[in-house]
């Protein structure tokens, strides 16, 4: 009995020793590290409060990619992964250092995101991220990025609480749900006179999120929500959930969600026998995933899409993107863009050391990002003090045979 | 009235996939006494292969000339599909245990789960790697082959939703204004069909008997002369068919598959299994049918974010409750 007694004193002993060990040591680390920073960089003009990305002579420069690139909305997260590709080869070295892309794969979730994030914050040789895709994986993740002074730009994650948290470091490049709600209210309401409107979400921070947005923009324009409703990512039958919101005999449906679920969506409404309008956010603009894999039940369908390329330089994105990957869903133009102001902000600020490595400064890194606005192959970008964009165009698109064709361009910010 | 009616078709939808996943979970407990938590993923291959197969047919304008018989034919190459696969994971990964504690086959099937969903998704990759094998300059594969490989790996599986061909599309028959499409009434059909065929093959034929016999005791069994592998292999052999029934059914009807697809279904028919009584072949098809219904039902009274709690919380219910099901046998003895 003694000895247990003994043995679990110790223990406890133990564990406070090294509680209080464990809050002293990182402030002590980081102190050390900063010095050790400074002394290597000694020959750039300003220290740089976030530290230094120190890359040796014959390693490569990464760019990591944050998106889902297996299961249900796989073929969004490849399209982005394609597009940051097609970036690195068109930007070919940084300086002498060769660029690689490096994909992680969050499955469009939470927790594999924050796994992803924590993995490219511990690569010493990551310049930043494109991405993550989605904004569920986006808000948890850019907590980790920030304490790890990580650049990161996502061209997708669309949810307002992204930018809102005001982190230096995070900047998105596309419209934001509330604007997206607006416009689709706008064109339900106003352009094709709608009054009734049913809504079925995923449940997710995006989906939810731009459910609840729809239907207060909704209620406020005059017209009447008849129901909103949500579902589980992942599941397939609807059929219930189909049955009640087409109870009250809306004239239209808002889907806030995702391709993977919205094909079903579409397909059972179909079949219950819905003839109204199908209206949803930049997650089902796609004719793989969307329009292909709704059977047919998706013509017609009109969807709202921020990022849309046709600026200068397009053309040539899309030749070499095509030949090697096909014809671009969604978010591949995006992720260039988003990939091209990593790499083009990288390359202003980034200078060679007395021993030869690459050295990038964090901080400047990031305000070289705000600073600069960059004409990409999505229009003009420029950012605000949180890291969103100042001038935004989202345009409504609708479902044609094997087409989305552009049919309304709403422009925010001018 | 008509809105109840619609309901209960839905639920009855629902539930003819339950039941016909049920009865793998429910066939191979009557023979082995053990959980097979890699049915699911049975379910999806079975989806896979006959998502192959259609999409080849339809490739080759077969499924436009034939729609009838290309059904069957998608139908017959998942069954035998996952049927296979069935066999195979009961020969490597439960047979080497079968003397082993539960605990290890129990750990063994969620093993194969995750293999088998890792493996579809990787077919692609497999094929590129199988058909770049090469020794110095020359590839073991001449290049049609490879190519071959290669198209044949990617039709196959990948990480990817695949689209199931939509031969039935959205149309049906309107009876008083209840719309009831054709793919549901085929599945509906399809469903009660395998059934009533599987509760005649175990009551009234040889196999049947003989998994019957082994269903109430092994050795005894073996002492009659039964061979009891064999009869152990038919069972896996039978459930997973149905399974990949199941899983052509879910393609034809919903038009994706994915390989995580197996999950959900997989554990609402084990539910559906305990519900009616596991091991029993009637209750499995009752418990589905039941649990299907319970989903929809609740639809109409709550949230429909509350239908998975609500076919959990009946599980619990009748864990607590009667733990041998609606039809099992009592002191936890069911038989098939």
């Amino acid at each position: 009995m003694s000895k247990r007694l003994f043995f679990v004193s110790f223990l406890t002993i133990a564990m406070l020793l090294f509680a209080a060990c464990g809050g002293k040591a990182p402030a002590e680390e980081a102190v050390s590290t900063e010095a050790a920073d400074a002394a290597d960089t000694a020959d750039s003009a300003v220290e740089d409060e976030w530290g230094y990305i120190t890359i040796p002579a014959g390693e490569k420069v990464v760019l990591g990619l944050s998106s889902a690139l297996s299961a249900g909305y796989a073929a969004y997260g490849q399209d982005m992964l394609n597009g940051a590709t097609v970036a690195v080869q068109t930007f070919g070295d940084l300086n002498g250092w060769e660029v690689v892309v490096e994909g992680g794969d969050d499955q469009c979730e939470g927790a594999p995101g924050v796994t992803v994030a924590e993995q490219f914050s511990a690569n010493p040789y990551l310049v930043g991220v494109v991405g993550p895709m989605c904004s569920g994986t986006a808000i948890p993740a850019m907590d980790i990025y920030a304490e790890n002074h990580v650049l990161m730009i996502t061209p997708s994650s669309t949810a307002i609480p992204v930018t809102a948290a005001g982190n230096q470091n995070v900047f998105r490049i596309v419209a934001n749900d509330d604007l997206q709600a607006q416009v689709a209210v706008d064109y339900l309401f106003n352009v094709l006179g709608l009054t009734t409107l049913g809504i079925v979400h995923d449940q997710s921070i995006y989906g939810q999120g731009i459910a609840e947005a729809v239907k207060a923009k909704f209620e406020a324009a005059g017209g009447t929500v008849t129901g909103l409703e949500g579902i589980t990512r992942g599941d397939t039958d609807f059929s219930a959930v189909v049955s009640t919101i087409l109870e009250a005999n809306p004239a239209a449906i808002y889907w806030g969600g995702m391709d993977a679920e919205g094909a079903l969506l579409v397909n059972q409404l179909r079949a219950a026998g819905f003839e109204g309008v199908f209206f949803g956010p930049d997650g089902i603009k796609s004719i793989p995933s969307f329009v292909d894999a709704a059977g047919g039940a998706a013509e017609g369908a009109y969807m709202t899409f921020g990022a849309v390329g046709g600026a200068t330089g397009y053309d040539e994105f899309l030749t070499k993107f095509t030949e090697q990957f096909g014809d671009p869903i969604a978010y591949g133009p995006g992720s260039y863009d988003a990939a091209m102001i990593i790499l083009n902000a990288a390359k202003a600020v980034a200078t060679v050391d007395s021993d030869g490595n690459l050295v990038i400064p964090k901080k400047a890194l990031a305000d070289a990002v705000r600073a600069a606005p960059y004409d990409g192959i999505t229009g003009h970008l420029e950012f605000d003090e949180n890291g969103d964009l100042k001038v935004v165009s989202i345009t409504v698109f609708q479902a044609q045979g094997e087409e989305l064709v552009p049919v309304k361009v709403y422009d925010f910010g001018q | 009235m008509q809105k109840i009616i619609e309901q209960l078709i839905n639920g009855l939808t629902v539930g003819s996939f339950y039941a016909l996943i049920a009865l793998g979970y429910t066939m191979v407990y009557g023979v082995l006494s053990m959980i097979n938590f890699a049915h699911g993923d049975i379910f999806m291959v079975g989806a896979y292969f006959g998502c192959f197969t259609i999409t080849q047919l339809s490739k080759s304008g077969f499924a436009e000339s034939n729609p009838a018989l290309a059904i069957i034919y998608t139908f017959a190459a998942g069954a035998l599909g996952a049927a296979l696969t069935g066999v195979t994971v009961e020969r490597l990964a439960y047979r080497p245990l079968r003397k082993a504690s539960r605990l290890s086959t129990l750990i063994s099937a969620i093993g194969t789960s995750i293999f088998l969903e890792e493996f579809v998704r990787l077919v692609p990759k497999f094929g590129s790697m199988i058909s770049s094998i090469h020794f110095g300059e020359q590839y073991i594969f001449p290049a049609s082959w490879r190519s071959a490989i290669v198209k044949v790996t990617q039709t196959f599986g990948g990480a990817m939703v695949k689209a199931y061909p939509g031969i039935l599309g959205t149309e049906g028959i309107k009876l008083g204004g209840v719309s009831i499409s054709y793919s549901r009434i085929l599945i509906m059909a399809v469903a009660i069909v395998f059934m009533v065929l599987l509760y005649l093959l175990v009551r009234f034929t040889k196999l049947g008997k003989a998994m019957r016999a082994v269903s109430e005791d092994k050795e005894t069994a073996s002492l009659m002369g039964i061979n009891v592998n064999r009869i152990i292999s038919s069972t896996f052999f039978i459930g997973s068919a149905l399974a990949g029934i199941a899983g052509v059914m879910m393609g034809i009807f919903y038009l994706q598959i994915r390989t995580t697809m197996g999950f959900t279904p997989g554990i609402k028919a084990f539910t559906a299994a305990v519900v009616g009584g596991i091991g029993n072949i009637p209750g499995a098809m009752l418990g589905g049918y039941l649990l299907g219904l319970a989903e929809v039902i609740s639809v109409q009274f709550l949230p429909a974010v509350y239908k998975d709690i609500v076919a959990f919380a009946i599980l619990i219910v009748m864990l607590i409750v009667k733990p041998t099901g609606i039809l099992g046998g009592s002191g936890g003895k069911n038989k098939l």
